[in-house]
């Protein structure tokens, strides 16, 4: 299904690009890693034939919402192209806390029993509008537009504030 | 190893093949805007200029490159390379003739549509990275110009779908009994104004607009590294005429003219490239905030009004 | 021959075009000089220290419009893809949901996001 040298190939570089959006102290780097790290995920999906998921987890992630991050920092011009400072110096306290987190979701996902797919669909893009509007997902469907437009507001509101 | 060979082979030629036709789209359209202007055009290189492309080619790569000193040292490297690549690769895709040349893709049209988005991604970081207010002004400008048009492009494309009820392109060309161009003329205009913005051509060049800008975001490029943007720019252009000839003008069918499927194909898209040329010589820039007009007020309603035309007689019908 | 095909084009493009990219340190001729690495801006010494200015957040809110249509574009190609099985009920369902976004799209333009003075 996926040749084993490209899987291999996609963890590393999705281990890499993690690591530097964590780590990485220009904040403008740091999402254009998150931006590769969504591509390499998406191309998981792909491989894995959700292509639909796939493209536009590109489509919306790494085209829309990346570029949203970039001008949000591009917007507060003291952090563009300098390195980033922290106060906290209790990195004791927080290597603590994210090894608590890192126990806590290993002991979600080995407890976990992942169903294996049934009758899987060889072209399953044909089933998602099925499933999206004659089914009982069609409530958040259309509770998400609301959601949606909600945001929008939101956004405009705040921005526009004289 | 021979399937892969194959591929490798089409490959090579492939890339070779467009960046021909991208170096003779350069001189051509300099010939044209000559001759539309009433002057010579390229003429030194070779008899009548031919080898003018492949001269600057040349003079291009051996350049001397200047590095601005406030550049962001791997974006500045990175984004023209983004560009011309993610300008090249869906033409792996696109079904020259009947079939696409590599990679057969059930979701292709998706996949052309968000790779083609990248090339935009190149350019705003270009734009970005250079350290320089030109380059950054023409970048944001770009960014907000595809956030822009992107949208009118996505829902002339939803009502091609809707039609032909796939997302392959070899499929929606099938689909294709009479061209699209015929019961989507609303749609076709959005898509082509769109496409148009989204090449950044004279209409709607902001993103470089030498008179005001400079050269906006390649201001601070040279070299190989401004060829990138260049050839990027050109083979974007070459996508979107294919795309409007696959969704709209029928891709290789030939209907009633006994021709060769590829002939066809490249027949219809030199005659849009050619539309794209001529519609560079004969209007002037437009200003930003015609431009958002444009798109927020006239392309986005139209697309709608075409989107539910088309449902209407598709679902109601 | 699906991604296959698609992966051998995109490594051999990316290499081409990487390899092109650091040919000319290679070949081309060096010449330094006094202000030549300078920002460009017509031959004057830059003005401010720095490129950056804060930017109209106009652009933060057209970014975030974009993302909210293309949310919704994304749902109408779904719908595409199978119309006349999801027949009338599908239609309307849709409908609603595009009628509710286009109440967004009014108050954008009512809120003047897209006027540039």
């Amino acid at each position: 299904m996926i040749n084993p040298v490209l899987y291999g190939i996609f963890t590393f570089l999705l281990f890499v690009f993690s690591i530097l959006t964590i780590a990485h102290r220009d904040l403008m780097k740091a999402s254009l890693s998150l931006a590769v790290v969504l591509f390499v995920t998406a191309f998981f999906y792909i491989a894995f034939k959700f292509e639909f998921l796939g493209w536009t987890q590109i489509l919306l992630y790494v085209g829309g919402i990346v570029v949203l991050i970039l001008f949000v920092i591009m917007l507060a011009r003291e952090y563009v192209g300098k390195p980033l400072e922290s106060g906290f110096r209790r990195t004791w306290l927080g290597g603590l806390v994210s090894a608590l987190i890192f126990i806590f979701l290993l002991w979600v996902i080995l407890s976990t029993e992942f169903p294996e797919i049934q009758n899987f669909s060889t072209e399953p893009v044909k089933d998602l509008p099925n499933l999206l509007l004659a089914t009982h997902y069609v409530l958040p469907f259309e509770v998400l537009s609301l959601l949606l437009l909600a945001a929008l507001f939101g956004g405009i509101v705040i921005a526009r504030r004289e | 190893m021979i399937p892969f060979l194959t591929v490798f082979i089409k490959s090579v030629i492939l890339i070779l093949v467009l960046t021909l036709i991208v170096a003779y789209m350069v001189y051509l359209e300099r010939k044209f805007l000559g001759w539309v202007q009433n002057r010579y055009g390229p003429n030194r290189a070779g008899p009548f200029g031919i080898f003018q492309s492949i001269a600057d080619a040349v003079k291009l790569i051996l350049k001397e490159e200047v590095f601005p000193e406030k550049r962001d040292r791997i974006l500045y490297f990175i984004a023209p390379v983004i560009t011309a690549v993610s300008a090249f690769i869906p033409f792996s895709l696109i079904p020259i003739g009947s079939k696409p040349v590599i990679a057969d893709i059930n979701t292709s049209l998706l996949f052309v549509l968000v790779i083609a988005g990248f090339s935009t991604y190149g350019i705003v970081l270009g734009g970005v990275s250079s350290g320089s207010k030109y380059p950054l002004f023409g970048g944001l400008r770009s960014a907000a110009q595809f956030l822009s048009f992107e949208i009118p492009f996505l829902l002339s494309i939803t009502a091609v779908i809707l039609q032909a009820e796939t997302f392959s392109l070899k499929k929606i060309i099938e689909s294709q009994h009479i061209p699209y161009i015929f019961p989507q003329f609303a749609g076709f205009l959005v898509f082509f104004l769109a496409g148009l913005a989204d090449t950044g051509r004279i209409p709607f060049d902001l993103p470089e607009a030498e008179s005001e800008l400079v050269g906006g975001y390649n201001t601070e490029y040279s070299g190989i590294k401004f060829a990138w943007f260049f050839l990027g720019e050109y083979a974007h252009l070459i996508l979107i005429s294919s795309l409007i000839v696959v969704l709209y003008l029928g891709g290789g069918n030939a209907y009633f003219i006994p021709l060769p499927s590829f002939l066809v194909f490249l027949i219809k898209i030199a005659f849009v490239i050619f539309i794209f040329y001529w519609i560079r010589t004969s209007l002037p820039r437009v200003r930003f905030d015609q431009l958002m007009k444009f798109s927020w007020k006239f392309l986005i309603p139209l697309s709608f009004l075409n989107l539910i035309v088309v449902s209407i007689f598709k679902v109601v019908l | 021959m699906g991604y296959t095909g698609f992966f051998v084009f995109f490594l051999l493009v990316l290499f081409i075009g990487l390899l092109l990219v650091v040919l000319p340190k290679i070949l081309a001729p060096k010449v330094s000089e006094e202000y030549k690495l300078d920002p460009y801006e017509c031959g004057e010494i830059p003005v401010t220290e720095e490129a950056w200015s804060r930017y109209n957040v106009r652009f933060y809110l057209l970014a975030l419009a974009f993302v909210i249509f293309e949310v919704e574009g994304v749902f109408l190609l779904l719908w595409a893809l199978n119309p006349r099985g999801l027949g009338i009920a599908g239609f309307i369902e849709i409908t609603i949901f595009v009628v509710i976004l286009f109440l967004g799209w009014i108050y954008m333009l009512a809120k003047g996001v897209i006027k540039w003075e």
